[in-house]
């Protein structure tokens, strides 16, 4: 009886262990970082400020994916996957801005005349 | 004899039950409902942020 007891809470206990409440943290700070760095990106005006912001939401996605997901978990494996999707968007989004940037701070290039 | 052993654990046991779905009811809304709940917000705060990522490719 003790040990069916036992079990019976056991399953609450050990359906979420500790390390999907680290990912889904990890995800939290991630989507704050991600969410502030569209809404510069978007405006079009702050797209400077959208960088460093784009990075931090990078480096939180980053964090959650380091950690193991138990294989067993199939929402953990969903929001991995999901993750790594926008890690990899965000980056290239990151890349094409810091693009953009360049081409904007380059002095204009003045054809010679002689 | 027999009864007299079973009808005592039976009743514990119904007791422990009846403890055991009160606080079942407080586990499950705690516990495994909420991370549930928090994982499929999850994944679609996941989605939304791809869908906007990729709008801005597009522009």
């Amino acid at each position: 009886m003790f040990s069916s007891l036992t079990s019976w809470f056991g399953q609450f206990f050990s359906m979420e262990g500790e390390p999907y409440k680290i990912q889904h943290d990890y995800h939290q700070r991630a989507v704050e970082y991600l969410h502030r760095a569209l809404e510069c990106d978007e405006q079009s005006q702050n797209r400077e400020l959208a960088i460093p912001l784009y990075k931090q939401g990078i480096q939180e996605l980053e964090k959650a994916l380091n950690l193991t997901t138990d294989p067993n978990d199939t929402r953990a494996i969903e929001l991995h996957k999901k993750m790594r999707k926008n890690l990899i968007m965000a980056q290239e989004r990151v890349d094409a801005l810091q693009k953009i940037n360049l081409k904007n701070l380059s002095p204009p290039v003045k054809p010679i005349n002689k | 004899n027999a009864t007299s052993v079973q009808q005592p654990v039976d009743q514990v046991a119904n007791l422990m039950q009846e403890m055991a779905d009160e606080a079942g009811i407080e586990l499950n809304l705690n516990i495994p409902t909420a991370p549930a709940v928090g994982t499929s917000v999850a994944l679609k705060e996941q989605d939304e942020l791809s869908q906007r990522l990729a709008k801005l490719r597009e522009s």
